[in-house]
């Protein structure tokens, strides 16, 4: 039972990455050894409870945006400049990807609905967040 | 409460590069050197704190729901789900039995 769960989440979740709260899975693949209770089964709609969907985008928003100040003070304090600071940027968002990955690399598909969430959306969130303080820290430290 | 102590002493210690950076960017300043680059260890420092804050936020932060609708009602009982608020009726015989 929880085997056919786990194979029905990852099928809609690999086919659609929209937060809508509830959606049918169309697919029906490869179910010619299956017994027909599975054929069934795959049809079911997933639920999708979508207050945990928008608390789970909010918390990862926060995320990013505390880690984008973080690490504009970080290219403040360092002194970087120019392409530098973008190129730290983007190293520290992926970083911090990265690390939410590792958190919850095992049960991913539990708080999000594809992968894309933690490492592509809201990317660029964050940019005007980082310059801010990367000019002030360059400021207060290296010019004044 | 240790990720609130690992993102303290994270922020405590950017702060304290911060101020490291600054005194010695005046240092250079007033032995009228030329400046090159920042010491490696205030380099080290900052980026150790980052980490740690980074850290810190994440385990701050990053406490996500599970978003099956399932896992959501397990707690609950059929009297919290099935609840319907707009077949409530008060008009009905309690009000002249109970009043």
């Amino acid at each position: 039972m929880s085997t056919n769960n786990e194979m029905q989440i990852r099928r809609t979740a690999s086919n659609s990455r929209s937060t809508i709260s509830s959606k049918s899975s169309s697919s029906s693949s490869s179910s010619s050894s299956l017994p027909k209770e599975n054929k069934i089964r795959n049809t079911e709609p997933i639920l999708y409870s979508e207050v945990a969907v928008r608390f789970n985008e909010n918390s990862l928003e926060q995320c990013r945006t505390s880690v984008s100040v973080l690490s504009g003070c970080v290219a403040g304090i360092i002194g970087l400049t120019s392409y530098k600071g973008f190129i730290f940027y983007a190293f520290s968002m992926f970083f911090l990807s990265f690390l939410i990955y590792f958190y919850i690399r095992n049960e991913h598909r539990k708080f999000f609905t594809s992968l894309n969430h933690i490492f592509i959306n809201g990317f660029f969130n964050g940019l005007l967040t980082y310059v801010l303080f990367w000019t002030f820290l360059y400021g207060m430290v290296h010019v004044y | 409460m240790g990720q609130k102590i690992l993102l303290i002493i994270g922020l405590f210690a950017l702060a304290h590069a911060g101020y490291s950076a600054a005194q010695h960017r005046v240092y250079v300043r007033l032995t009228e050197q030329q400046f090159e680059h920042l010491p490696t260890d205030i380099i080290v420092q900052t980026l150790i704190a980052f980490l740690a804050c980074c850290i810190g936020t994440v385990q701050l932060f990053g406490k996500f729901k599970p978003i099956l609708i399932t896992a959501e009602w397990q707690n609950k009982t059929w009297d919290t789900i099935g609840n319907r608020p707009s077949f409530m009726t008060f008009n009905h015989r309690g009000r002249k039995l109970f009043h």
